[in-house]
């Protein structure tokens, strides 16, 4: 689900806006009203979270819920909602995965293995690996940086380790349906 | 430069909403003052806030190690532009330290992710370390060699670690689109001018 283009480039925009805003009211020098800022937004935020909680505990009781829920987690609109009150129904770390899966094939075509090392409730680390001899372009850990922070905006930090000694290698196809093979048993408990 | 996308957007309203709330000591939860202690967990990295007790009794363990805030300009000092290409780090700024959890050294640099960490040559940085003897007692996860040459800037400090993640912190807050921004990158000159500031005659080393 997600709206129309519009909407879309109207909402990243406000992101944009309310990231800059909030870097401004981090740089007011006077604390009194730095501080009446910070707490009628505590206040605003915290009447919205409770009234989200509500609702999505209303969804989820529902029969259809868990598809809704699905639904509406792939809403940009909905989706920055929740991951600013923290209501996302998947963890940053299962988002981080979910973009790298992703991304991945793109990326391991220009040189690249992109993994996710941990997660955490504020952090993540992701493990950047050469699968050839060149350096990957700067352009190109750019959009990786971009594509993470899109997926886990609610962290505080994403530290990318850049394993510039290990070379990853491709297995040979045959080998490489061995793993995935070992992989698909494992998950079904075989 | 106009942002182009949102960067960590809701991490930074929530941390300025929470960020004047009261803080409390990581290890006994006791209220503490604004300023306060720091241990680092040596096998993660992980930083801890301590009342002034828990930093006493964890601080000389195995286990943390207090962060003592230090700057220390390191004057007629300077890496070859070599001794820098050696270690492979994409933008001219960075901190350099020995990593326990990565048994060696690593270098951080900023992106708009937060931190991009390196894992340096160890050959490279024992060059370094063996023309610049200064460096060879920096203390492992605590403290750091910090790199500036920005701009054709050629600075060189030996600071605590909590210098060099603010200025990260720093750069994460005014990062806008892909290539930062003027605006990230004028913070990060007023925070070498503010460092420059604090850092008493008696704080400069030789190299």
């Amino acid at each position: 689900m997600s709206g129309d283009l519009h909407d879309d480039a109207a909402l990243e925009q406000s992101l944009i806006r309310l990231e800059a805003l909030t870097a401004d009211l981090n740089d007011i020098a006077d604390s009194k009203g730095r501080e009446a800022a910070r707490a009628l937004l505590e206040v605003v935020l915290d009447v919205h979270r409770l009234s989200l909680e509500r609702l999505n505990a209303i969804i989820a009781a529902r029969a259809e819920g868990p598809t809704l829920i699905e639904q509406l987690a792939k809403d940009p609109h909905v989706r920055a909602i929740w991951l600013l009150h923290g209501l996302h129904p998947r963890s940053a770390g299962e988002r981080l995965c979910e973009a790298i899966a992703r991304m991945q094939p793109q990326w391991s075509a220009s040189g690249l293995r992109v993994d996710l090392v941990s997660a955490g409730p504020t952090s993540a680390i992701v493990q950047l690996q050469r699968n050839g001899r060149a350096e990957p372009p700067d352009q190109l850990r750019l959009e990786i940086e971009n594509i993470l922070v899109d997926a886990a905006p609610d962290l505080d930090d994403i530290l990318i380790e850049l394993d510039m000694t290990a070379i990853y290698a491709e297995p040979p196809p045959r080998e490489r349906e061995q793993i995935d093979g070992k992989d698909a048993a494992r998950q079904l408990g075989v | 430069m106009e942002r182009t996308r949102p960067g960590n957007w809701a991490s930074k309203l929530r941390r300025f909403v929470v960020a004047e709330r009261e803080e409390h000591c990581d290890f006994c939860s006791k209220a503490i003052a604004p300023r306060h202690s720091h241990l680092i967990e040596r096998a993660t990295g992980k930083f801890f806030c301590a009342c002034p007790q828990c930093a006493l009794v964890l601080g000389t363990g195995d286990r943390f190690v207090a962060l003592v805030v230090r700057t220390h300009a390191l004057t007629d000092f300077n890496l070859t532009d070599a001794e820098w290409d050696d270690f492979r780090i994409p933008i001219d700024l960075a901190f350099v330290f020995h990593s326990t959890p990565a048994q060696g050294p690593v270098a951080i640099y900023p992106g708009p992710a937060g931190a991009t960490q390196s894992q340096l040559g160890v050959a490279a940085w024992t060059r370094v370390v063996a023309a610049h003897p200064m460096l060879a007692d920096l203390d492992p996860d605590v403290e750091a060699l910090l790199v500036n040459r920005m701009n054709g800037a050629r600075e060189y400090y030996r600071v605590s670690i909590d210098r060099c993640y603010s200025l990260i912190g720093l750069i994460r807050m005014h990062w806008r689109g892909l290539s930062g921004g003027a605006e990230v990158w004028d913070a990060v000159h007023d925070y070498f001018t503010k460092l420059r500031d604090e850092i008493a005659p008696g704080d400069m080393v030789h190299g």
